[in-house]
């Protein structure tokens, strides 16, 4: 998870729209089916850096009980999150064929250890 | 909110202190984030305090969140400032150290005689002209060796004193500008994990190198020079030994505040 929380919250917040923190935090359980094991802490810096960055936008919400911090996608997240989208998904499709690859050589090599006995 | 969110942000409103408006931001959403986690567990069917001690939990290090805060809005410099008052920090504290070995050595003198600190490996001779140095300090000395082990007693006392008055001043000038100025608030606070970690392997490390060797040696029945490096070993081990124990009750009074 670590290195990628910018990609998942880029992503997150695309798919959600403006949110604040829990309610990304809430998303992001959701959708990854409670896969990551994550600080939820974490996420507050993260979105400060992304906010530095340009990537994301905030401003303090005022239709809710409490003040909350509510963010968004910028047109600069958007296309920080479809370079790093594409960066990703050739990334696990490099990394799945290695591993199709090494099954099949294991099968192969299983092959020639039966054939020599 | 009573207790375990209540101290959480306590915690957490001393470590963001230096960290101005970004801090108080960061402090705000952290409350109305653990406000959120309470209310769903509590909807979840879990108690008050259950509830609170859950949603802290699942929020992670108070440490680390504010570290990232920090970190995000100020860049390399939230790593530096607490690097160079660590260092400074534990360059006292290790000129301390050594300040108080000297005193140490000068015990072990008294106790096993100057050859005991500062006798000479054998083979080692002077020549008549450093002897005769030698005895003008300590005309009383019964041999040029001997005379040799009193002086060298003396520097090893004198020279690892005078650094320890030098640790003491670089610890109090380092407190004065930490309370007063200009090194004021948590933005310049030595990450204590780490501090620890560094300052508890640094001097185990030189516990083991200094008394290892001359205990060894001492076990075959040389003692000459041994107590210089074991009084070095020994202040060491318990520097080491004392950072460590510090790190860890302080650990454990962090992990006992989130559980009240």
């Amino acid at each position: 998870m670590r290195g990628h929380l910018d990609l998942v919250l880029l992503a997150t917040l695309q798919q959600v729209g403006p949110a604040h923190g829990y309610a990304l935090i809430v998303a992001l359980r959701e959708a990854s089916g409670g896969a990551f094991e994550l600080a939820e802490g974490t996420i507050y810096p993260a979105l400060h850096k992304l906010e530095r960055e340009g990537l994301v936008a905030s401003a303090w919400s005022s239709d809710a009980a409490r003040r909350r911090r509510v963010y968004e996608l910028t047109a600069a997240g958007a296309a920080s999150l479809a370079q790093k989208r594409s960066e990703w998904t050739r990334l696990v499709d490099a990394v799945a064929a290695v591993l199709a690859s090494a099954r099949h050589g294991l099968a192969t090599n299983r092959g020639w250890g039966w054939s020599a006995a | 909110m009573s207790e375990p969110v209540q101290s959480y942000l306590d915690e957490l409103f001393d470590r963001l202190a230096g960290t101005g408006a970004a801090g108080r931001r960061a402090l705000v959403e952290a409350e109305d984030h653990l406000a959120s986690a309470v209310a769903r567990h509590r909807a979840a069917g879990h108690g008050d305090e259950e509830a609170q001690r859950m949603a802290v939990a699942e929020f992670g290090d108070p440490a680390r969140f504010a570290e990232g805060i920090a970190r995000a809005h100020d860049g390399l410099g939230s790593l530096l400032r607490p690097l160079f008052t660590g260092a400074w920090l534990l360059a006292g504290i290790g000129l301390v150290a050594v300040g108080v070995s000297g005193l140490v050595a000068e015990l072990f003198g008294h106790l096993g005689g100057a050859h005991f600190v500062a006798g000479d490996l054998p083979g080692v001779t002077y020549t008549p002209q450093r002897c005769a140095d030698y005895f003008e300090y300590f005309p009383n000395a019964a041999s040029c060796a001997e005379a040799a082990e009193l002086h060298h007693w003396g520097e090893v006392v004198d020279n690892r004193v005078a650094a320890g008055v030098l640790g003491l001043l670089a610890l109090g000038v380092y407190a004065l500008v930490r309370r007063v100025g200009p090194l004021t608030g948590a933005r310049w606070r030595p990450a204590g994990g780490p501090f620890a970690l560094v300052t508890v392997t640094l001097f185990g490390l030189a516990a083991v190198l200094l008394t290892v060797p001359d205990a060894l040696r001492w076990a075959m029945h040389d003692s000459s020079g041994v107590g210089a490096n074991l009084s070095g070993g020994i202040v060491a081990a318990l520097v080491s030994a004392g950072v460590g124990l510090v790190a860890l009750r302080r650990r454990a009074r962090q992990h006992a505040r989130t559980q009240r």
